[in-house]
């Protein structure tokens, strides 16, 4: 029998990744950006943990539920998006090793399951001492500590990978992502889990940038409290189910309070801009209105963007405003951003 | 301390050697459980079968050297323990993280021309 020949078959050769990463590293979540030809791919993991007693039985049960774990001595720690799925069935809480933006002082796993999650997502640098930018939170304005420790902790994880760690201020890097057809110039803000970060630049310098404790971690928090619910429950029902455009008489509890707890959110995030313009003396005259750009986990319930513009409206921001929009992946903007400033740093080397 | 240092501890120390019903009830662990991981223990090679004597074990040398690694069994004045684990945490691979795709490929390209011009 005569062999069979595969004729004009098409060989696809596999497109080359370009070199440069960008690292979001977030309260909630963190995320890798990498570019290879047309398509940017987004790895992303849980920041999040939960440890349970160690037995062989338990142990056996994860093995065949594929779940990722940490073993030591007497305890299991699962890690990633498995820690939240186990909390809502024991219904517990699960620990978290960043707090408001930044390495938890509190928890004493922190450093070592912060540097797993950013080592499983990162990956191998495609080069020696690849150019990777991971983001960091602006100077908080409402509370009393400083980003230096956590700025210095997360780039000597990246080092340790074989990265050329860089530091971009997370609200910069949204500009950078949704902002360059207006020359880099306007406002971003990324409103994360432990933080809301905003930055003002012209031409991608930055005028002033800024952070705030209060955002998605704060709402969950606020909300537990009041519905007496465990915190990882709702902030899986804020993720999944959430709809800020229903009508609050068909809103349950849940929802209400998650209603009221957003716009106070909101309210506040905008009040802290006016302040800090009024404080700073140096903003420019911006000769057009500016865009004012919103992304983030909790900017992505249906209904935000809605809610946010009107309380723009109503605040009297102190310069024209063109327009505020959604980034259109919020959960990967500041990612991409920093994977930009990567690109672009990259390429001025050679 | 997990259900096997447990065991093992409890037949240690009954003069290093102890029947399943003695540290089942020592243990507070059910007896099939009991029996259960004294197999698994003696599988490991760190108890071994009494001679002679039905459902009784006796600890072997590298079932006490994983009590002194557990810091359960003190070691003497000047004897070095090796194998030291000096890390607390193994950190294995997480495994593959959830991927999502865009073609944003041009627009990036777009942005990075931009930043590069300014």
């Amino acid at each position: 029998m005569p062999k069979k020949t595969l004729k004009n078959k098409k060989t696809v050769s596999p497109v080359s990744s370009q070199i440069g990463k960008g690292l979001d590293v977030g309260t909630a979540f963190i995320y890798c950006a990498q570019k290879a030809g047309p398509q940017v791919s987004f790895k992303s993991q849980r920041d999040a943990f939960l440890d349970i007693e160690h037995s062989e039985f338990t142990e056996n049960i994860l093995k065949k539920g594929k779940v990722k774990y940490i073993l030591s001595k007497d305890k299991i720690y699962v890690v990633g998006n498995d820690a939240i799925k186990f909390a809502n069935i024991f219904g517990r809480n699960t620990r978290r090793p960043l707090k408001n933006g930044v390495i938890s002082p509190e928890e004493i796993e922190a450093q070592p399951i912060t540097e797993l999650i950013i080592k499983s997502i990162l990956g191998l640098p495609l080069e020696k001492e690849e150019i990777c930018y991971y983001s960091v939170p602006g100077l908080p304005i409402d509370a009393d500590f400083n980003t230096i420790y956590h700025q210095n902790i997360i780039k000597r994880f990246i080092e340790k990978r074989g990265y050329r760690p860089k530091p971009i201020n997370e609200g910069l890097a949204v500009i950078f992502s949704e902002l360059a057809e207006n020359n880099f110039t306007g406002m971003g803000i990324s409103l994360g889990g432990g933080m809301a970060n905003v930055c003002l630049a012209t031409m991608s310098i930055p005028v002033f940038s800024f952070s705030i404790t209060k955002a998605g971690d704060w709402i969950d928090e606020q909300v537990a409290r009041v519905t007496n619910e465990p915190i990882s429950k709702i902030t899986s029902f804020k993720e999944t189910s959430l709809n800020l455009k229903k009508s609050e008489a068909f809103m349950t509890k849940t929802e209400q309070a998650l209603s009221i707890y957003y716009n106070h959110l909101i309210e506040y995030v905008l009040d802290q801009i006016k302040k800090a313009i009024v404080r700073d003396s140096q903003i420019p005259k911006f000769e057009e209105p500016i865009p004012i750009i919103v992304s983030g986990g909790t900017a992505n319930p249906p209904g935000f963007l809605e809610r946010f513009k009107t309380k723009v409206d109503e605040s009297n921001l102190p310069f024209e405003i063109k327009e505020v929009k959604l980034a259109p992946q919020p959960l990967y903007t500041v990612a991409k951003g920093s994977l930009i400033a990567a690109i672009a740093d990259s390429k001025r080397q050679v | 301390m997990n259900s096997e240092v447990k065991i093992l501890k409890k037949i240690w120390e009954n003069d290093e050697s102890a029947t399943i019903r003695r540290v089942s009830s020592q243990t507070g662990l059910g007896l099939n459980y009991t029996r259960y991981i004294c197999d698994y223990l003696f599988k490991k090679g760190e108890i071994e079968p009494v001679k002679n004597y039905r459902d009784c074990y006796k600890i072997t040398l590298h079932g006490k050297k994983n009590l002194k690694l557990a810091g359960i069994i003190k070691p003497k004045l000047g004897e070095r323990i090796s194998d030291i684990e000096k890390v607390v945490y193994y950190l294995p691979r997480l495994g593959r993280a959830e991927e999502k795709k865009f073609n944003l490929g041009k627009s990036i390209e777009k942005a990075v021309s931009f930043l590069k011009n300014l």
